[in-house]
């Protein structure tokens, strides 16, 4: 793609006057005016080759609803495990408090900690 | 180009809905009070109803005995706390009164190891070999774990 001039180029303003006949004044603000525009706004057929692609691919409606779909898995696949590992250290909470439930030596921690919030004044 | 924007925010919202549904339904409960422990414990071994009734009813009866165990294990503590300060204050160790003391403290810690082998044993024989193999295998190595004692 050829790309527009740069209006901030000193070069191009002398160049523009070397035209004959000199363009007169509403033909160099057409010019620029047409330049400025060119630069913002890109034809349809500029688009990068990708992003038209990806965006053709989404059109279809098999694959879209596939993408949706597939979203959708993912998600439940990381709530899963999310899930599992939340399960896993519960486990081995619980299996801690059940140990000092029955075993009066673990169970110090606790009523040491009582003990010593009752003999706060 | 919108229409191209809508289907991957549309799946992104499919992921976050799945995500989140599927967490809360699934998330495990966080009462670890003695209800709560119970509680997994009959969902873990899988216990019946009537096993769960007694092995609940065994933890009721011997709750007292291991709470007073457990204060005990705590005056043990501080005592020990005591005779170290005492060391470092003073720089004086009564070796006899330490001996006793370590004594006490060994025997004190071979009732504590039996108070729970003899629950873990009672609590067992409620249950199938299935589930007193499950159980053991969980809780019996704590056991050993525990022979350090109360420092």
């Amino acid at each position: 793609m050829k790309t527009p001039p740069d209006p901030t180029d000193p070069t191009f303003e002398p160049l523009l006057n070397r035209i004959q006949p000199p363009p007169t004044a509403p033909l160099a603000r057409e010019v620029w005016s047409r330049i400025a525009a060119g630069g913002s706004e890109a034809p349809e057929s500029a688009r990068p080759g990708l992003l038209a692609a990806i965006e053709a691919v989404f059109r279809q409606p098999a694959f879209a609803f596939a993408f949706v779909v597939a979203c959708g898995l993912f998600g439940l696949l990381l709530a899963e495990m999310r899930v599992s590992r939340m399960h896993e250290a519960r486990d081995v909470q619980l299996v801690q408090s059940y140990m000092r439930l029955i075993d009066p030596l673990l169970a110090v921690s606790d009523t040491a900690a009582r003990i010593r919030t009752e003999d706060m004044p | 180009m919108k229409r191209a924007m809508l289907i991957p925010l549309t799946g992104l919202l499919a992921a976050a809905m799945a995500h989140l549904g599927w967490f809360e339904m699934r998330r495990p409960a966080t009462d670890e009070g003695t209800a709560g422990v119970l509680a997994w414990l009959q969902d873990d071994l899988h216990l019946s109803a009537d096993q769960f009734a007694r092995i609940k009813a065994l933890h009721e009866r011997s709750g007292p005995q291991i709470q007073q165990l457990a204060e005990q294990a705590t005056e043990m503590r501080t005592e020990l706390e005591s005779f170290e300060n005492r060391r470092r204050n003073d720089g004086r160790v009564d070796f006899l009164a330490f001996a006793q003391f370590i004594e006490q403290r060994r025997e004190f810690q071979r009732i504590c190891t039996e108070s729970t082998r003899r629950f873990l044993t009672a609590a067992a024989s409620e249950m199938t070999p299935g589930q007193r193999a499950r159980y053991l295998e969980r809780f019996e190595p704590a056991l050993g774990l525990n022979s350090g004692g109360i420092n």
